[in-house]
């Protein structure tokens, strides 16, 4: 059989928390960057998962839809391919700042393990990037989704792109977004890597 | 790939015997259609990458997905380098070896 079953299984499994990797490493910040928490996953290192915590204050949902706030597909799709791209981010670089960085936005209260992983609060959602170099971005070149279901605020999407394969600079996801035990958005994404990027 | 409906189809296809001319007119017909070559000449000597048709990286998955949606299979991403991409010959060998290993043992 072709499809392992597994894997596919593996795709809907929830974040967890206490295990995150430094969303600091990420090229793409607020306001656009739409991951909360993330986490490698799988035997070989091939997965990752997170979430996106969405209180409906995000400026998007003043316009998609007046008086009527629907998640985008597109940053759905956005959301799993910034996922992709922290594969091929080494989550120890520069993990000092990354603390430093989070320590210095992260609510008061928030546990010292949750730190590197935690939401941005809202009020930093608009905060200006940190100036710290980012690593090269991988660019989302080829998306091929399929949307099962509208998406309201307030939720918590759970997130996992999958790395099927790759063929030169260019790595395919399989990836998919739930909210609970639905699907609400799956399909395959592929993304050019930066030169000497590695999962 | 994620609900019944596809994988009750790659059930169906490993356990359908493809041809190899099934397998290159596949091919064939990717290369023509999703990558638009159209009418242009296309054989098993066919270079994917340099010279003939000049394909990046993102054409040989193109070549790749088109085959497998089209056969209705997957194919072991991981496998997949410059030689088996070499020519429209060698990405056919390759399909139809994958096809024909029983799953446990790729």
């Amino acid at each position: 059989m072709r499809v392992d079953p597994e894997k596919d299984r593996r795709l809907d499994a929830p974040c967890d928390p206490s295990r995150c990797a430094a969303l600091d490493a990420l090229p793409q910040q607020p306001p656009f960057r739409f991951l909360t928490t993330a986490q490698r996953d799988g035997k070989e290192g091939d997965a990752i998962r997170g979430t996106w915590v969405i209180d409906g204050r995000e400026p998007f949902f003043a316009g998609h839809f007046p008086g009527d706030p629907v998640l985008p597909g597109v940053l759905i799709a956005e959301a799993l391919a910034q996922l992709a791209g922290l594969l091929f981010t080494d989550p120890t670089i520069d993990s000092a700042s990354a603390h430093r960085s989070a320590t210095a936005t992260a609510p008061a209260s928030a546990p010292a393990s949750a730190l590197d992983c935690a939401a941005a609060p809202a009020s930093a959602h608009h905060a200006a990037p940190a100036l710290a170099a980012k690593p090269a971005p991988s660019l989302l070149v080829g998306i091929d989704m399929r949307y099962r279901a509208v998406v309201r605020p307030p939720v918590t999407l759970s997130l996992c792109s999958r790395l099927d394969r790759m063929i030169g600079p260019i790595a395919e996801f399989e990836v998919a977004a739930t909210l609970g035990e639905q699907r609400v958005a799956d399909g395959r994404l592929s993304l050019r890597m930066p030169d000497g990027a590695a999962p | 790939m994620l609900d019944e409906r596809p994988r009750a189809i790659a059930i169906m296809a490993a356990t359908t015997m493809l041809s190899r001319d099934t397998v290159l007119e596949t091919v064939e017909r990717v290369l023509r259609n999703d990558l638009k070559f159209g009418q242009a000449p296309i054989c098993e000597q066919t270079k994917l990458v340099g010279g003939d048709l000049h394909l990046d990286s993102l054409d040989l998955l193109m070549v790749v997905t088109g085959t497998e949606k089209a056969l209705a299979i997957k194919l072991p991403g991981r496998r997949i380098d410059g030689s088996v991409m070499s020519t429209v010959g060698t990405f056919v060998d390759f399909v139809c070896a994958e096809m024909s290993t029983p799953a446990g043992k790729r």
